[in-house]
């Protein structure tokens, strides 16, 4: 069955005539995951957003969220 | 821009999240963006401690960061309060405002409410659009992530509702639609979406009406097996 990564957005029609994006397989995502939260972590970026909720809540600072991803090139 | 020592001092007034989407199933939180409004990447966003949208950055510098966190955010906080105090006019102000930031649990409630305004016409139309917008997106982050049930509750509340976006998300919401339909094994649903993106994006989605029809066919052979 044809399906989109549930994870990217869906911005537009023109994605619906583009090739089938291949699912990476999970164990290449986990790799590339690891290595962002390993790279975030050393710039200082909390990567849990549990344990962000809950800095915030000690610290009564706001949250400043940056969305960012693991599984592009 | 992160890299800088001017954004290190920043970081020093707030806590910084990176949110990381991964693709990696049974992650936690990996519908957070659409629940924030975010529709692409990268996305930035100011968050209390309950995780509410609180402020979108004014724009992509330090100094902007620095001018949402002293003044948008405050602003928002001291318009909540004047809203609890009782005051009528802040009250409609905050509930505009929380539709622009999506804090909306009942949405049937907030169209009703928003209906009882007396508001120009461009503007209610601006709130609608923003309401269905919101909605779509924790319909959307339901099914990101896996909770396939409280998507398909949602969206058909929406089409029931007649709360269906317009512009770009009509086309993504009869996919997601779909998709949810798939899912939970519902020809009926499914062929309501099967209509729709025929309707709504010809040649753009044939590739994609030709699977779903696919997949309607054996849903049908399946519920005619369990009737025979």
């Amino acid at each position: 069955m044809f399906q989109l990564p549930k994870t990217i957005s869906l911005l537009g029609a023109a994605m619906f005539a583009m090739p089938l994006v291949a699912q990476q397989d999970q164990e290449a995502l986990i790799e590339k995951r690891d290595a962002k939260v390993a790279a975030m972590s050393e710039k200082g970026w909390v990567t849990d957003y549990s344990k962000a909720r809950e800095m915030a809540a000690e610290s009564g600072k706001m949250i400043f969220v940056y969305f960012t991803r693991s599984y592009a090139p | 821009m992160f890299s800088t020592d001017e954004f290190g001092g920043f970081t020093e007034r707030v806590i910084p999240l990176a949110h990381i989407t991964t693709q990696v199933e049974g992650d936690p939180d990996q519908g957070l963006l659409g629940e924030k409004g975010g529709q692409g990447f990268p996305t930035l966003a100011f968050l209390d401690a309950a995780g509410r949208l609180l402020a979108k950055p004014r724009g992509r510098s330090v100094e902007a960061f620095a001018a949402t966190l002293d003044e948008d955010v405050p602003a928002f906080l001291a318009m909540e309060e004047a809203a609890e105090s009782g005051d009528a006019e802040a009250k409609q102000a905050y509930f505009l405002k929380q539709i622009e930031l999506g804090h909306i649990e009942d949405f049937a409630a907030a169209y009703k409410q928003l209906d009882a305004l007396e508001l120009d016409d461009a503007v209610a139309k601006k709130k609608r659009d923003e309401l269905a917008g919101w909605e779509f997106n924790l319909a959307s982050s339901n099914w990101r992530s896996g909770n396939t049930a409280e998507a398909a509750t949602r969206l058909q509340a929406m089409v029931d509702g007649d709360r269906i976006p317009g512009g770009r998300n009509l086309l993504n919401f009869w996919y997601v639609y779909s998709q949810v339909a798939v899912e939970s094994e519902d020809a009926k649903k499914l062929e309501a979406a099967i209509e729709a993106l025929e309707e709504v994006g010809g040649r753009r989605t044939a590739r994609l009406i030709d699977q779903l029809k696919e997949e309607l066919a054996k849903l049908k052979e399946e519920l005619a097996k369990l009737k025979g």
